[in-house]
């Protein structure tokens, strides 16, 4: 006789909403650092207490240099817009 | 509920005849479709899905709005590995933007293999976002948590 036991499983999920405009960057980092940074619960206590204090250092970096983006699209943002003519819409931008 | 998280039976045998490819590069489209219990559906019918489901069916999905469009969005695919003796899967994060949704649970379907069904995701209540951005955030890729695993 010869057996082999196998199981298959769908892992749980996690929804996050927003009203009337999109996620905070701190919201997108810290999904960010999700995808790049597993944390066992079971991991050992001085391993797991490590990764996460990398972790949080990791969610600051990333919230830092995305700020940085979101600063550089909207300078292009404006530049095209006042290129284009539209230099009260591309001021209106830049003080948002 | 009507909605019940769970790997769709049919998919487990579908595995067993190479009915799904998650591959990265050349792999199938995987679909995810997002379904509401009772009014927040499309004709306010309620979902029914769960272990049993075959199919992507349009019953109970939520209506378009934003960049969500009825029929549901590509997943991108990341190559599967393997955790210790656990095979796994995983997709990218997906967001829809500028949307109004409510939703209760979501289905992954095979959208290049005639809409099989994969699994059934179970929100655990209803989730709305309002001129905003639903995001769906997917598992970590591991052994142990991976959205697909087969261990």
């Amino acid at each position: 006789m010869f057996n082999v036991n196998s199981s298959a499983s769908v892992g749980n999920i996690d929804v996050l909403t927003s009203d009337n405009g999109g996620h905070s960057i701190e919201e997108v980092a810290e999904m960010a650092a999700n995808r790049i940074l597993y944390v066992a619960e079971d991991a050992p206590p001085p391993i797991r207490d490590q990764a996460r204090a990398f972790k949080n250092t990791l969610k600051q970096t990333l919230v830092y240099y995305m700020l940085q983006a979101v600063e550089q699209d909207r300078a292009t943002m404006c530049a095209k817009l006042r290129n284009s003519g539209y230099s009260d819409l591309a001021n209106n931008l830049r003080s948002l | 509920m009507a909605i019940t998280a769970a790997m769709c039976t049919s998919f487990k045998s579908q595995v067993l005849t190479a009915t799904h490819n998650f591959a990265a590069t050349g792999g199938n489209s995987f679909k995810l479709a997002l379904y509401a219990e009772g009014a927040g559906g499309k004709s306010s019918t309620t979902a029914t899905l769960g272990a049993t489901t075959t199919v992507f069916t349009t019953t109970g999905e939520v209506a378009s709005s934003g960049t969500y469009v009825t029929g549901g969005l590509a997943l991108t695919n990341i190559d599967p590995t393997t955790g210790g003796t656990t095979g796994f899967t995983d997709f990218a994060d997906k967001s829809f933007t500028t949307a109004t949704i409510t939703a209760m649970g979501a289905m992954i379907y095979n959208d290049t293999n005639g809409d099989k069904a994969v699994c059934v995701l179970d929100f655990g209540s209803n989730k709305t976002s309002t001129s905003g951005t639903f995001t769906i955030t997917f598992p970590a890729a591991a052994a142990s948590t991976a959205i697909i695993r087969i261990a």
